[in-house]
């Protein structure tokens, strides 16, 4: 039996343990070594749902783009130049045939060669695949046909003037996976067979922890491969992620609006791009739900009663330094107008209200999602300068992305709180103002002249095109389907050291593989 | 001792069905659901009413629990849907960093807070106060603001310890406490408070009861008064409230986690719940009711010891 003396000194000396082995310095406890040849990334999520480029979404981009080269790649500026395709061209008019000439001597990080048979596979299977999320972006795609042994012909059902932009590493269906991999989907969700600079090694891998990639030993060019090698470790909340990042243990972090003062203030590099609208839509546009809402002239009075300046200087830190905005694209993106149509101006608001039968105004339901940077914090400030003309928003919000989808999706809800990537207006039609438009066009509203412009520039070349991409902005403008408020940026912090970190509009999210160590 | 080891055990087996099937309808009855999040904004109707059909999705819920009842039963917990991830071996990779946590922060609140609660019942004036204080800003404080702080000193400002990241004790034990040592003393600040209360208490007690009196009369060290017969007796309901401070940690660990990017069970407890991966959300709330259990049977055989009539039932 140890007497009281001895069990009162063992519980001091397990508490001294304890405290003492816990001070063995950062460097010892740090999973991730940072040297100069590994690169350590820090991101909030894991790779969402997983790793198989078929499902690829936002989340997953860092991972894919390590370990899969894309048959087009796009530079920082937004434009497309080669990748595992050295050409690329519609044939004839009309945007219905695509034409991509390959790149020879190409292996697959299990060895295996890349062929025309092999691209040709991997497409039918993003295409054909429903349960991918790939079998909607390549809708369009009627047939692909290998033409010769470095040839892929792809023939659209209708015209597509995208298709490039779609097999950039932005959308999964360019990234390219080894014929012998496809014999087993099923393994594409946990593993990388891409042929790509880099390849997951899973032995060094902690599943939703950190992702260890390591070279491709059959990568076609081997001096882009600049680091031996790049780990892509979850740093879920934002102040440890920045903590991560001053500590050392991380070279880059995606950053978070309410971090990025902090991340300044501590002299860390903050890269930052405009790229989601906040807002609100106005869903119920032929006002099946809501009377009002199926009156042009009521959409507009919302639109004048919104002061976006004001709210964007407001919600500085809610939403990381926010432009204020009445489109859904971004100055130097194809279709920006730079007419102003909506200047705040209550009493027009007031006005249109009267004329359209709505003097005492109206109450407004919406459906939004209060989730870190969500639309609900915008919603509540819109709520009051709504109210100022009359227009009574009754917001209901939940914090979970499925239930806000099934409510906004149910038709209950007139209008809903927005927050939308910007992108190339073709590909944001079937997403967003198209009939069928899933799912952020709940009340498939119609608008015949949207739709022939919209028709028009899927078939426009490369010149005329621009033109039709700003009618139909303004046309959505004018018919007032959305309240746009304000862009909210995504930001990025690099030590200093790290070089070669570009975001822009046209391509807000930094591509690893284009970062170098100065230091 | 033994009997009653064995009926608590006995208990177990309904009590596990339960829990699983009430995890199982609870989640089928929220919005949204595995399909959805697989195939993120961008779907056709056509593919996710395929992929509702392929992960059986469009069967009734009892059925669905009845395949994964089957499959649990013989010891085969599933593949997530969504990451492809065996949930088992997730669940076992995890585990370690969670009861990492978990225990080492219950030891330190049950030195801790037991030390401070006998320091402060005998010695009581001033230094009774400042435990009482101490007590209340350990209840107050919110474990996730005080990470933060820990980080920010500790990491940040001294360069002490990592910010962030677990490291297994296979492969660096001084690593390992170096990594741990900021969320389990995050953790333990609250606990720690709540035990030193309910020793204090129990102490003051125990020492103002007629046999402490007698070994007083008797000549009884005051060493051996307070440690071998006051704290034996105040240590029943210090005991009960260690177990629950483990039980409560278990929900605890979910913001530390989250501070120190630790992958434990808590944060894939979150992520599962928020995309709906069924097989993954059954398998943690299994293994937690597991912990719970074997937790309360451990207070149970604690009490036995401590106390011979419980032992005697």
């Amino acid at each position: 039996m140890i007497n009281t003396r001895k069990r009162v000194s063992l519980a001091a000396a397990l508490v001294l343990v304890l405290v003492a082995t816990g001070c063995a310095g950062p460097g010892a406890a740090s999973p991730v070594s940072s040297t100069k040849t590994t690169l350590n990334i820090g991101t909030s999520y894991p790779p969402t749902p997983n790793l198989d480029p078929g499902n690829a979404n936002g989340s997953s981009l860092w991972y894919l783009e390590l370990a899969y080269e894309p048959l087009i790649k796009m530079a920082s500026d937004g434009k497309l130049k080669p990748g595992l395709a050295t050409s690329w061209r519609y044939v004839g008019d009309g945007n219905t045939t695509f034409e991509l000439e390959l790149r020879e001597n190409v292996k697959f990080s299990d060895g295996s060669p890349l062929t025309a048979d092999v691209v040709k596979a991997n497409l039918d299977r993003f295409r054909g695949t429903a349960q991918l999320s790939t079998a909607a972006q390549l809708a369009d795609v009627k047939d692909v046909t290998v033409v010769d042994e470095r040839t892929i012909r792809m023939t659209l059902s209708k015209p597509n003037p995208s298709i490039a932009a779609v097999l950039s590493e932005f959308y999964g269906p360019g990234d390219m996976v080894s014929g012998k991999a496809l014999a087993d989907p099923a393994k594409l969700a946990t593993q990388t067979v891409g042929a790509g600079p880099y390849m997951l090694d899973r032995s060094k891998t902690v599943e939703g922890d950190h992702y260890a990639f390591v070279r491709n030993p059959h990568y076609w060019n081997p001096d882009a491969a600049r680091f031996r090698t790049v780990v892509v470790k979850i740093l879920p909340n934002p102040n440890s992620a920045l903590a991560a990042l001053r500590t050392g243990q991380v070279d880059l972090v995606q950053g978070a609006p309410n971090t990025d003062k902090a991340a300044k203030a501590a002299g860390v590099r903050v890269i930052s791009v405009p790229q989601t609208f906040v807002g609100l839509a106005l869903a119920d546009r032929a006002g099946a739900k809501l009377r009002a809402l199926g009156d042009v002239r009521v959409r507009q009075a919302l639109n004048y009663a919104i002061d976006r300046k004001k709210i964007a200087a407001g919600l500085v830190d809610t939403y990381g330094g926010p432009t204020p905005t009445e489109q859904i694209v971004l100055p130097g993106q194809s279709g920006y107008s730079e007419d102003t149509a909506y200047p705040h101006d209550p009493d027009k608001a007031k006005q249109l209200l009267r004329e359209a039968g709505y003097p005492d105004g109206f109450t407004l339901p919406v459906v939004s999602f209060s989730g870190p940077s969500g639309t609900t914090p915008l919603l509540q400030v819109m709520a009051n300068q709504l109210a100022d003309v009359g227009v009574r928003l009754k917001i209901s919000d939940t914090s979970d992305t499925n239930k806000y989808i099934q409510d906004m999706l149910s038709g209950r809800f007139p209008a809903y709180g927005i927050a939308f990537g910007t992108m190339p207006i073709h590909l944001m039609g079937p997403l967003l103002f198209l009939p069928n438009a899933t799912p952020f066009n709940p009340f498939h509203s119609t608008d015949p002249k949207l739709e022939s412009l919209y028709g028009q520039a899927a078939q426009a070349d490369p010149d005329t095109k621009p033109g039709y991409d700003k009618q139909i902005i303004e046309q959505l403008v004018d018919q007032a389907w959305f309240v746009p408020v304000l862009f909210q940026p995504v930001s990025y912090y690099a030590r200093q050291g790290v070089d070669g970190v570009a975001a822009t509009p046209n391509r807000p999210t930094p591509n690893p593989l284009e970062w170098t160590f100065t230091g | 001792m033994l009997r009653l080891i064995l009926r608590r055990l006995l208990i177990s087996v309904p009590l596990l069905l339960l829990v699983s099937l009430l995890t199982f309808v609870l989640q089928a009855l929220t919005p949204g659901d595995t399909a959805r999040t697989i195939l993120g904004n961008t779907f056709t109707q056509e593919g996710y009413l395929q992929l509702r059909h392929q992960l059986g999705l469009d069967e009734p819920v009892l059925t669905q629990y009845w395949h994964w009842l089957s499959g649990a039963l013989r010891g085969d917990l599933g593949v997530s849907p969504i990451s492809g991830l065996d949930v088992g071996q997730q669940i076992t990779s995890r585990l370690g960093v969670t009861l990492s946590l978990i225990v080492c922060a219950t030891v330190l609140a049950a030195l801790a807070g037991v030390a401070l609660g006998v320091v402060s019942a005998i010695r009581g004036g001033a230094f009774g106060r400042l435990v009482d204080a101490l007590s209340l800003v350990g209840f107050a404080v919110p474990v996730f603001w005080f990470s933060l702080v820990l980080v920010t000193v500790f990491a940040v400002t001294l360069g002490l310890l990592p910010a962030t990241g677990y490291v297994d004790p296979a492969t660096s034990l001084s690593g390992w406490a170096g990594s741990i040592a900021l969320p389990v003393v995050a953790l333990a600040l609250a606990p720690t408070a709540v035990i030193a209360k309910q020793t204090r208490d129990g102490m003051l007690d125990a020492l103002s009861r007629d046999f402490v009196h007698s070994l007083r009369a008797n000549g009884a060290a005051e060493r051996s008064i307070v440690l071998r017969h006051a704290l034996r007796n105040a240590a029943i309901p210090v005991v009960t409230v260690i177990g629950l401070v483990f039980v409560g940690l278990l929900t605890g660990t979910v913001f530390v986690e989250a501070v120190f990017a630790m992958p434990g069970l808590g944060g894939l407890a979150v992520q599962s719940t928020v995309q709906h991966d069924l097989p993954v959300i059954q398998g943690i709330a299994v293994t937690f009711t597991v912990i719970v259990v074997l937790v309360n049977l451990l207070v149970d055989i604690t009490y036995g010891l401590l106390n011979p009539k419980v032992r005697a039932r």
